[in-house]
């Protein structure tokens, strides 16, 4: 064929609106994407004359099963931990459920796992720590691989004029994120990724949720529990506060919190979680 | 014409379970493995660890870029923000070259995350035509297409996966990634012969070769990458060099991962098989050149 030839087939394509490649392409997706597999689609298939024995639907079957092995595996990876948690079973049986209802609309795999946690929630209603894990774990893979950005130093605040301290605030790190847990999770997380601990704790329920802080420091993800005030300041900041408000805030609800403060944002620097001065 | 770039030799799929030996022991591998190729949409993330282990590894190698999600076969086209990615991650690498699958992966904005046949017919050329020309004008480089394994093939097929192949190959000028293996698999899956397809393929259009692993189910064959190459593929290799010359080529090892000397000694066995065509070739032109009375 010839490029004069492929480009009037293209034309003529547009010109009746009529794609058999994209009608075809529709229905094989269907059938992929079908809560079972539908013999329907085999009116499509071609005789491969030489192997007459390697059946129609062993064939269809094999792209069929590697669309849930492939998606399955990627949750596998995302969410090892939550896997190790609640077995082969119960994660086999989510992750199936979780294919049928979730097509992945992403061109990359990396992105799949992004509602499996709210899945979770109710798939597994029964079983409430294993979402809040499954939560633990995204958010760690979301700090692993966020926009690289500059490190804000303790050093660069020298550089920092006094008067300008009225209406400076901060941008945190793209990597930061923060996970409200009234379960044990974190612990949980801990304990699954020990080889001396054989037995993982017991699920503890508490009415207040713990704050977790989730960011990157030298390429490595890291979390640690806040206060509540110290999440008011962070958040604060996050949403355009300067840190001026972001202090007197802290100073309304405790008069003595200076030292608390400038903990606080040395920590913040120390550890990496700020990007610039805004 | 669009020319072959000059073999680079022998490389490797980069996998993160060898990043550390790579990074810690640079001089060990650099007389090994000659280039890496990079799964594209591994590092199509915004930042982080993979990111700047492939910067350190690019470094000390050569790479190329090899996509599995670019969808040429689609019929609605390749995704505009996936190519905009990817365009963006070849201004970081500054790849060889860049690869993706004669295949179609989705449509309609969902993914199958599968390499998906295509049927052989002209209607199929003429979408893909397009497509490619269409990526090679965002991308602004030459897009290098591979041939897939396959389980199936479509009724409405007019043509052989080869005439089909070398068909696009020709109409918009872009090179080939051989993927030998699939070749294998495929022929095995649909009964033809492997040497016919290979002879069907334009000599001067091969600017690389994949060589991987299997799984043979006895009635099929489904390609793993979980296994070394089999016997019967390097057996194909060996006839792709006599046919294309001595083509870039690598080992695709993507799971079942073993330590990276294993892979080197696999390659070693892919260098030993070019040396051995390469001496084959100039006994036979030796032996050609005494028949004809000009050598005595």
């Amino acid at each position: 064929m010839n490029t004069q030839t492929s480009t009037k087939i293209a034309i003529e394509l547009e010109a009746t609106g009529k794609f058999p490649l994209l009608e075809l392409q529709q229905e094989f997706q269907d059938f992929i994407l079908g809560p079972q597999a539908d013999p329907a689609f085999s009116r499509h298939v071609g005789n491969s004359s030489g192997r007459s024995d390697f059946a129609t639907d062993a064939r269809l079957a094999i792209y069929y099963d590697a669309y849930r092995l492939r998606l399955r595996e990627a949750l596998s990876d995302a969410f090892d931990k939550t896997h190790r948690y609640i077995g082969d079973d119960l994660f086999h049986q989510a992750c199936h459920k979780y294919c049928q209802t979730h097509p992945s609309l992403s061109r990359n795999l990396r992105w799949y796992g992004a509602q499996f946690a709210t899945f979770l929630k109710t798939d597994l209603s029964d079983f409430p720590i294993a979402s809040e894990l499954a939560e633990f774990e995204w958010l760690l893979s979301l700090a692993f691989d966020a926009e690289d950005q500059t490190v804000l130093k303790l050093s660069d605040m020298a550089t920092v004029a006094p008067e300008d301290w009225a209406h400076i605030g901060f941008v945190s790190q793209a990597s930061q994120h923060f996970l409200h847990a009234h379960w044990n999770s974190v612990a949980l997380w801990l304990a699954l990724g020990d080889q001396r601990q054989q037995t993982p704790p017991d699920p503890v329920y508490s009415e207040e949720a713990a704050i977790w802080l989730i960011w990157r420091k030298d390429l490595q993800a890291h979390f640690r529990s806040i206060s509540a005030e110290e999440y008011t300041a962070l958040t604060g900041l996050n949403e355009g506060q300067s840190f001026a408000e972001v202090c007197a805030i802290a100073t309304e609800k405790n008069p003595d919190s200076t030292a608390q403060i400038a903990g606080w944002l040395q920590t913040w620097l120390n550890e990496g979680l700020l990007s610039a001065v805004r | 014409m669009t020319t072959t770039i000059a073999s680079p030799g022998f490389g490797l799929g980069l996998r993160t379970d060898h990043y550390n030996e790579i990074l810690a022991t640079p001089n060990s591998y650099s007389q090994a493995i000659d280039w890496f190729e990079i799964l594209s949409e591994n590092y199509m993330v915004p930042g982080g660890k993979p990111l700047a282990m492939l910067d350190a590894i690019r470094r000390d190698y050569p790479m190329v870029m090899h996509g599995v999600s670019m969808s040429i076969g689609s019929a609605q086209g390749p995704d505009e923000a996936y190519l905009r990615d990817l365009k963006k991650l070849i201004q970081r690498v500054q790849p060889l070259w860049v690869s993706d699958h004669l295949c179609w992966t989705g449509v309609h904005g969902k993914n199958m995350h599968d390499l998906l046949p295509l049927p052989y017919t002209e209607e199929t050329i003429a979408l893909v035509v397009q497509n490619i020309r269409r990526v090679q004008d965002i991308l602004e480089r030459p897009l290098i297409i591979e041939n897939v394994s396959s389980y199936l093939t479509f009724a409405s097929d007019a043509m052989t996966e080869w005439e089909f192949l070398n068909a696009i190959v020709t109409e918009t000028d872009c090179l080939m990634l051989l993927d030998v293996n699939n070749i294998y698999v495929s022929s095995v899956n649909h009964g033809f012969d492997a040497l016919e397809y290979l002879n069907g393929i334009p000599q001067g259009r091969v600017q690389q070769i994949h060589l991987a692993g299997h799984h043979n189910h006895g009635d099929y064959i489904v390609d793993t990458h979980d296994h070394p190459v089999a016997d019967p593929v390097w057996d194909l290799y060996a006839h792709a060099l006599r046919r294309f010359g001595p083509v870039a080529s690598m080992i695709e090892r993507d799971d079942n991962i073993p330590p990276l000397t294993e892979l080197v000694a696999e390659l070693a066995i892919a260098r030993r098989i070019v040396q051995s065509v390469k001496t084959e070739q100039a006994v036979t032109k030796e032996l050609q050149m005494r028949s004809a009375g000009l050598l005595v």
